[in-house]
Order: structure tokens, then sequence, then C-alpha cells
């Protein structure tokens, strides 16, 4: 037996339903999931960009009109205005057409590792020393006990929020795609 | 396009098309559950697609890649998933799956379940009769590296075939 001879078997299916689909019932759970799944990312975003317009406000609000405040306000402005350009290119992106699994794969990879680095560049580059410089400065004066607990509670929430996505979410997805992306490419020896 | 639009798209592939997309679900999903799950994501994953298909290729040549990609990522996730024994509730099928009347066929589709995911990817494409370069390029993956694999994927099933053919174990 040849390879013809098994092609003749695999093109007796072409014209055998296989399943029977509900094709409405399936149209609204594909459109349900969807919707899931950008809410999701949409969420993510907005909440991104709201918890750095909030700290921006929280630290023009915490005490004196002094240069750092001002500084740090809008640099937590700025990543505020980054995260909203990232999902400016994020949709741009959907509209475009991928070239093949290997370059959606590459493209998806590029995307994990932007995610992962912007969490750990986030947390160590901003969010750590930003905390560190505001209880440093609240420290310096009188501060009513419930701001402090605003305070530190926000940073910690957003620390634990972002640390959380970065070791569920971001490494172990990079992990896989670069897994199957070795698979794919692996020479045949 | 209107969501009437992506809506109408979506049903006529799916209709016109479904045998292809069965195909890969098939080759990656032995289980009736797992089918149901994988078949959903092909087709969010085909719904999604829709604003982005511009005519550049052929549907079929879309879709096999959108139902692949996403079979093989999905067979990842299930393999990850598996591994940490976590368990999850899995939504209702949408689709009945009538018993499998061809042997042959069923045997055909056993072994290919058996080849490593990207190999199953070239045997589908292979035996529904994509050219190599049309496989080098939806997979991203030289001709040269399609035609050995190929090669070896021929080998391996032909040989299979003529095993079970001495051992009567199917009727070819």
């Amino acid at each position: 037996m040849d390879f013809k001879d098994l092609q003749k078997v695999w093109n007796q299916q072409t014209n055998e339903p296989m399943y029977i689909i509900d094709q409405q019932a399936l149209y609204r759970k594909v459109r349900r999931r969807a919707s899931q799944a950008d809410r999701i990312a949409r969420t993510n975003e907005w909440g991104m960009m709201i918890i750095a317009v909030l700290t921006s406000a929280m630290l023009l609000w915490i005490g004196s009109d002094t240069a750092y405040q001002i500084v740090a306000s809008v640099a937590m402005l700025g990543t505020g205005a980054y995260v909203f350009w990232q999902r400016r290119l994020r949709l741009a992106s959907l509209s475009q057409q991928p070239g093949s699994i290997l370059a959606e794969l590459d493209q998806a990879i590029a995307n994990a590792n932007y995610l992962v680095r912007f969490a750990q560049t986030f947390v160590y580059w901003f969010l750590l020393p930003t905390a560190l410089v505001t209880i440093f400065r609240m420290t310096q004066r009188e501060v009513d006990p419930w701001r402090w607990l605003f305070v530190l509670g926000s940073f910690l929430l957003a620390f634990l929020l972002v640390r959380w996505e970065l070791k569920c979410k971001h490494l172990p997805r990079k992990q896989a795609l670069e897994e199957l992306r070795e698979t794919l490419t692996k020479e045949v020896a | 396009m209107s969501e009437q639009e992506h809506k109408d798209i979506f049903e006529h592939w799916l209709q016109q098309h479904q045998a292809l997309l069965f195909k890969v679900v098939r080759a990656y999903a032995v289980q009736k559950a797992d089918q149901d799950d994988l078949f959903q994501e092909v087709c969010l994953q085909v719904w999604r697609s829709v604003p982005r298909f511009k005519g550049a290729s052929a549907v079929t040549t879309w879709l096999y890649r959108i139902a692949l990609h996403t079979a093989i990522t999905w067979k990842k996730k299930v393999r990850r998933r598996e591994e940490q024994n976590i368990l999850y509730v899995r939504e209702t099928p949408q689709h009945e799956i009538p018993p499998q009347k061809n042997a042959q066929l069923e045997w055909l589709f056993s072994e290919i379940t058996r080849l490593d995911k990207i190999d199953r990817s070239i045997a589908l494409l292979l035996l529904d009769g994509f050219s190599y370069k049309e496989m080098a390029e939806i997979l991203g993956i030289s001709e040269s590296n399609v035609g050995v694999k190929i090669h070896r994927i021929k080998q391996r099933l032909t040989k299979r075939a003529a095993e079970n053919q001495k051992n009567h174990t199917y009727g070819l």
C-alpha cells in the first residue's frame, strides 16, 4: 500500500457530515466568549490607566508642591499614556493580516516579552522607587493614619496585582509559546 | 464591517468549510469532550479572524492556518493543565458526533493523532492536497524542512498501514 491509497481513504470523508452543528447556539457561545476575552483585556488596560491617573493625583494631593511630586505625578501620567498607546497598538494589530503560524507565534512571543518587561519595569523601576520616596516624604510630616493606610494599601495592591499577573499569566504563557516555537522550528534530524 | 456582515461571513465559512475544521479538531482531540472544547476554541478564533481576512489567500488556507494554530496552542494548554492536575468544568457540547462508520478512516485518524503536533498539521495539509509551498507558508518553515517531514510521515503511515493490513486489523 502506498500513500495514494491513504489519500483515497482520506477523501472518502469529504462529503460525510461528521458533526451536526446548532449554528445559532454556537454563534451565541462564540460571541459570548469573544466578548469575555475582550472585556478582560479592556479591564486590564483601563485598570492600569486608572491606577496611573489616581496615583498621579494622589502624589499631588499628599503634601507640598515640591518638584518631586510634580515630576512623579507627570511620570505616572506618562505611564497611563504609555498604556493607552500600547492599547492603540494592540487594537491596530487586530486588524493586521497574519502571515504564517510561525510569524503569529513570533508576534505572540514578542507580545508576551513586552508584557513581562512592562510588568518588571513597572514594579522595580517605577512602583517601588515611587513607593519608597512617597513613604519617606510622608514620614517627614504629619499625615493622617487613614491617609497612610490609603497610600500604603494602594501601593501594596498595585504591587501584588502586577506580580500576580507576571507570575501566573505572562511568564507561563511566554514559556509555552517559546517551547511551541522551538518544536515548530526544530530541524529534522 | 457591520455586526450582521461579520455574522454572515462567519456562518457562511462554518457551513462551507466545517469539514476542514472537523478534520483538524479530530486530529488534535481524541475524546468527545476535548473535541467540543477545541471546536469551540477554533470557532472563536475563526470568528475573530473574519475582519482580518483581506482575501490575500484562499479561505481554506486561511481557515487551516487558524485552525492548526489554535489546535497546536490548545494542545499545549491542555497538556499543561493535565500536568498541573487542574480540574475544570467543560461547557455543554453544541454538536453531536455520529458513530464513525468508516473503519479505514477511523484507523487513519488514529494514526494521525499518534504523530507529534506539528507533524499532525503537515499530515492533514498533505492529505488535503496542499503543496509544499503552501504548507511552508502556513507553518512558516522552509520548504525543504516540510519535504523532509513529509517523507518521514509518508514512510511512517505507509509502514503502519502495511502492518495493519498484514494483521488484518482493518479492511483495506
